[in-house]
């Protein structure tokens, strides 16, 4: 990826219509854009469709951008609201909402430790987690965003973000020591 | 409400949050979706900033959100569904309008939405005909209001498109708008039978 002032110089290009350089950020982008969406619903057409909801969106708002977050985080912005509200919508996935089961209280250390768990294994559980609390995975544990970030990004209370992501460990461990037994 | 025990640094104290902090972060598509994006920037109207949108926005999602409760009311109120045979021609022509919602450009309601609303639409018109002439001028009139309010909303999203409050008030005046419809439809099948 370019420097942060190559990006600051494409984005003020492509703000005034250069297309070419906003050829340059999506590409700069594309990959943790569609891996976000990719991660979100756990469908690839789907996650295509909305990375380029993204993007277009992105392109026709670059005049309202001034700069007062990273353009990533104001594109994953953008990703997430398509996300959400693909998923809401009639042909959605009509998955648990983000308030679904708040987490429960748990020991970290009481839990059992998994071993060998590969990146695909990870992926696989994170990808069967319910929307709730996979969203906040994603967005904390894989894309780094903190509790309150994530939590505006998603539109809930910063402690439902918490209980989600300590839901999101629970059932992670507990699928993984299913696979493990298996 | 017990409390969460583990807050700053849970990416490092818990093995497996390690573990998926270390995973890719970004993942190629599967194909170039570049030239498809390009595709449609050039259909797209850029937005210009506008000011003050957030404020107009938000007064007009307050305002759909009264348009069912005073609909539901007007609709339980009337007598019975005037007939395609009493309605005169010349009343009919003089009514208002029926004009669905238009969403803007920055309101990405997916195609899977306007599918759904359409599928509505058709029972919805067949029931706006049989209404009697002022319970369709409400009809209309609570329309004319959420078209506001999604013109509003879309502007607003032009200025701030990754607000998830903007993106709440875009869904939720669509879920208006289908309730609408929904309750006309079912109000006219009550009183169809009532009558």
């Amino acid at each position: 990826m370019d420097s942060a002032g190559d990006e600051v110089e494409r984005v003020a290009r492509a703000r005034s219509g250069d297309v070419s350089a906003f050829e340059g950020l999506y590409r700069d982008h594309v990959g943790r854009v569609y891996g976000l969406c990719l991660r979100m619903t756990g469908h690839a057409q789907t996650a295509e469709d909305l990375t380029q909801v993204t993007f277009v969106s992105a392109w026709r708002s670059l005049p309202g951008y001034e700069g007062r977050s990273r353009f990533s985080t104001w594109l994953h912005r953008i990703a997430v609201n398509a996300v959400l509200g693909q998923r809401r919508g009639p042909g959605g996935r009509d998955e648990i909402s983000l308030t679904d089961e708040a987490g429960e209280q748990m020991d970290i250390a009481a839990e059992p430790e998994i071993e060998r768990v590969t990146p695909i294994d990870l992926e696989r559980a994170i990808a069967g987690l319910p929307a709730g609390a996979r969203d906040i995975l994603v967005l904390h544990g894989i894309y780094g965003y903190s509790h309150e970030e994530a939590a505006g990004m998603l539109g809930i209370a910063v402690g439902t973000c918490k209980a989600q992501l300590h839901r999101a460990r629970h059932l992670l461990r507990v699928r993984l020591q299913m696979e493990e037994g298996t | 409400m017990k409390t969460i025990p583990f807050e700053r640094g849970s990416r490092d104290k818990d093995p497996l949050l390690a573990q998926a902090s270390r995973l890719p972060q970004d993942v190629a598509p599967p194909r170039d979706l570049w030239p498809a994006i390009a595709a449609r920037l050039s259909d797209q109207a850029r937005t210009t900033p506008r000011r003050f949108t957030w404020p107009m926005a938000l007064a007009a999602g307050f305002l759909v959100a009264s348009v069912s409760a005073l609909l539901t009311w007007g609709l339980m109120r009337e007598p019975g569904p005037v007939s395609g045979g009493t309605m005169l021609a010349g009343a009919a022509a003089s009514q208002p309008m029926f004009v669905p919602v238009r969403y803007g450009p920055n309101s990405a309601l997916g195609e899977s939405h306007l599918k759904a609303r359409d599928e509505l639409l058709v029972q919805f018109r067949q029931r706006l005909d049989e209404l009697p002439p002022e319970t369709r001028e409400t009809v209309v009139k609570n329309l004319a209001i959420i078209q506001r309010a999604a013109s509003e909303i879309d502007a607003a999203l032009a200025q701030d498109p990754a607000s998830g409050m903007l993106n709440e008030l875009l869904l939720s005046t669509y879920q208006e708008e289908l309730q609408l419809y929904s309750k006309v439809v079912t109000a006219g099948d009550a009183l169809m039978r009532r009558s």
